[in-house]
């Protein structure tokens, strides 16, 4: 996917993210089950949206005859990828900002999944059930913004399951969904723990799309990842460090892309995708600039200490001196 | 990047495979399936690029105390494979189907058995994986508890055995995040009943008596590796 500057494009400065990056990889070629989407528009108010979605294998394994045997877990996150494009195509739709888009896009992904499983339904010869069986199950993280007059940009942050909402500005990293798990942990020690998805959008079963709206100034970087992306490194500093070491070193916006692409199958053990929107950069080298400073101190800061020391402890204690800061918009989870 | 680290997986897994005399013609599929298990296992993870750092399989062979007496429970320790390929082959293939008197049999017995593994610690993320093949309903748990070799430490009622699987709030026998109960069997009494009420849980319902079909069989290992 190639990196867009839409600043370049000659949109208003501000209007329209500056840059969008896409970066996604497939475990088995043509079996992927992650699934992205992303539109800005000045015709649709200046408003746009980012999206990830990473259909769920083990919930979704069953094949779908009808659907050239696909299974429920790819069907249902490049499904919904598309109806969240519709969504905000549709002159009656779109993302209002108004606290009840989640809402409205939950009833649209219930109605068209539950019409897709009767139009599919006909699967294998078994039956299956439990609690760890879904049809057409998914996760979502979905960031629709809008910039405002003052210079700040506009988002909501709707998400289910464990595909997450970040922010990164000049003070670093912060996670804004809350990963719906079904026990207590924090990002840190669900790199271990892999704990069960509480919530997922699927054909089936009742679920809910979380929404969280927030104003940010700029510069800053909106970023919606699957698990694939940040659920096999070490710790959670080294997200933020992945995107700022490839950017660095990076001299353009498509081999930014195509080192993300690169790190992650490195260090990934699934599916992954990752859509970041760039507000208050104006180019890509003012990007690479502006971040340079907090590249280097989160280097010195985090990085080098885990390298020099991996011990369990070195890094349960980096965590919690990072924790307050990548929890910041989040009360919650800062307690 | 600043750091070497891989996420490294254990997985451990038990089958627990109904040896009565009604599985005559299923039996032989089914071990072939749990032979091929490793090797079909580990190439789709090495399609997914995700590397299983430690596999050990136990299994479990269950038929009816009442009617089998001494050949109503087979229980293996865990085969650390690939290194116990050969024994565990001798093992899967010395299992026979016969006995079993009337249809439900002493499943919930040997699912007992195997939620009570001695589980890895070891990997940063494990994977405890319960796989039962069956084409017969269970008695209640402890409708043998009259036969002279009737397991003393058995649970006690269906409640109890809930207990030892555990649930997120009550952890039981096995990690709650690492634990998985995959189930080939028909949709009748025992099976059906853990499917209503146990987390973690996916029911493959086979119809009594039909064969494993290979789509069936890929269905599974899709399954498991797609939980790790």
């Amino acid at each position: 996917m190639a990196a867009m500057n839409y600043a370049q494009q000659g949109q208003p400065v501000n209007a329209l993210p500056d840059l969008v990056i896409c970066a996604s990889k497939e475990r088995i070629k043509g079996a992927g089950e992650d699934a992205f989407s992303f539109q800005f528009s000045v015709n649709k108010t200046n408003t746009g949206y980012i999206a990830v979605f990473d259909g769920c294998g083990g919930m979704g394994a069953q094949k779908y005859q009808k659907a050239k045997n696909f299974s429920g877990a790819r069907l249902a996150s490049n499904i919904a990828a598309d109806i969240v494009d519709r969504f905000y195509a549709s002159p009656k739709d779109g993302f209002r900002f108004d606290g009840k888009d989640a809402e409205r896009l939950e009833q649209k992904l219930k109605s068209v999944l539950q019409t897709v499983k009767q139009e599919i339904g006909e699967h294998s010869s078994l039956a299956i059930g439990g609690d760890l069986f879904r049809e057409l199950p998914t996760t979502a993280s979905i960031i629709a913004s809008k910039p405002g007059l003052d210079g700040s940009v506009f988002c909501e942050y709707i998400w289910a399951g464990d595909s997450r909402g970040y922010m990164l500005n000049l003070d670093g990293i912060c996670q804004i969904t809350e990963d719906d798990l079904e026990t207590e942990e924090d990002a840190y020690s669900n790199l271990q723990s892999d704990a069960r998805l509480s919530n997922v959008v699927n054909a089936d079963k009742a679920f809910t799309l979380h929404e969280k709206a927030i104003k940010l100034g700029q510069p800053v970087m909106l970023i919606t990842a699957t698990d694939g992306c940040f659920g096999y490194l070490r710790t959670p500093m080294h997200f933020q460090h992945l995107l700022l070491n490839t950017l660095m070193r990076s001299t353009t916006e498509k081999a930014w892309e195509q080192n993300l692409i690169n790190e992650l199958d490195k260090t990934a053990g699934d599916d992954c995708a990752l859509v970041i929107a760039i507000y208050g950069c104006g180019s890509f080298e003012e990007c690479k600039r502006m971040f340079m400073k907090l590249y280097g101190m989160h280097n010195t800061k985090y990085i080098k200490p885990l390298a020099n020391d991996d011990s369990e402890e070195n890094a349960a204690a980096l965590w919690q001196k990072f924790k307050p800061m990548y929890y910041r918009e989040n009360v919650e989870k800062r307690r | 990047m600043g750091s070497n680290f891989k996420a490294t997986y254990h997985v451990d897994l038990v089958f627990v495979i109904d040896a009565t005399g009604s599985m005559t013609d299923l039996l032989d599929l089914v071990k072939t399936n749990a032979l091929n298990f490793y090797p079909d296992l580990m190439r789709v993870m090495e399609e997914k690029k995700k590397i299983i750092d430690a596999l050990r399989i136990k299994v479990v062979a269950f038929r009816d105390y009442v009617e089998d007496r001494e050949d109503a429970m087979l229980r293996t320790n865990f085969f650390n494979l690939p290194a116990d390929d050969m024994i565990f082959r001798e093992t899967v293939n010395s299992i026979e189907a016969f006995g079993g008197g009337d249809e439900p049999e002493d499943g919930l017995e040997a699912l007992a058995f195997a939620i009570r593994s001695k589980w890895s610690d070891g990997g940063v993320r494990r994977r405890q994986i319960i796989v039962v093949w069956s084409d017969a309903s269970t008695h209640p748990i402890g409708y043998a508890r009259g036969a002279y070799n009737y397991p003393k430490t058995m649970a006690e009622s269906f409640d109890e055995l809930t207990k030892w699987w555990g649930d997120k709030k009550d952890g039981g026998y096995m990690e709650d995040n690492a634990k998985r109960l995959i189930m080939y069997t028909p949709d009748v009494p025992g099976w059906s009943d853990i499917t209503k009420t146990w987390n973690n849980v996916i029911h493959f319902m086979s119809e009594a008596g039909r064969g494993l079909e290979e789509a069936d069989y890929h269905q599974i290992i899709n399954a498991i590796a797609n939980s790790i």
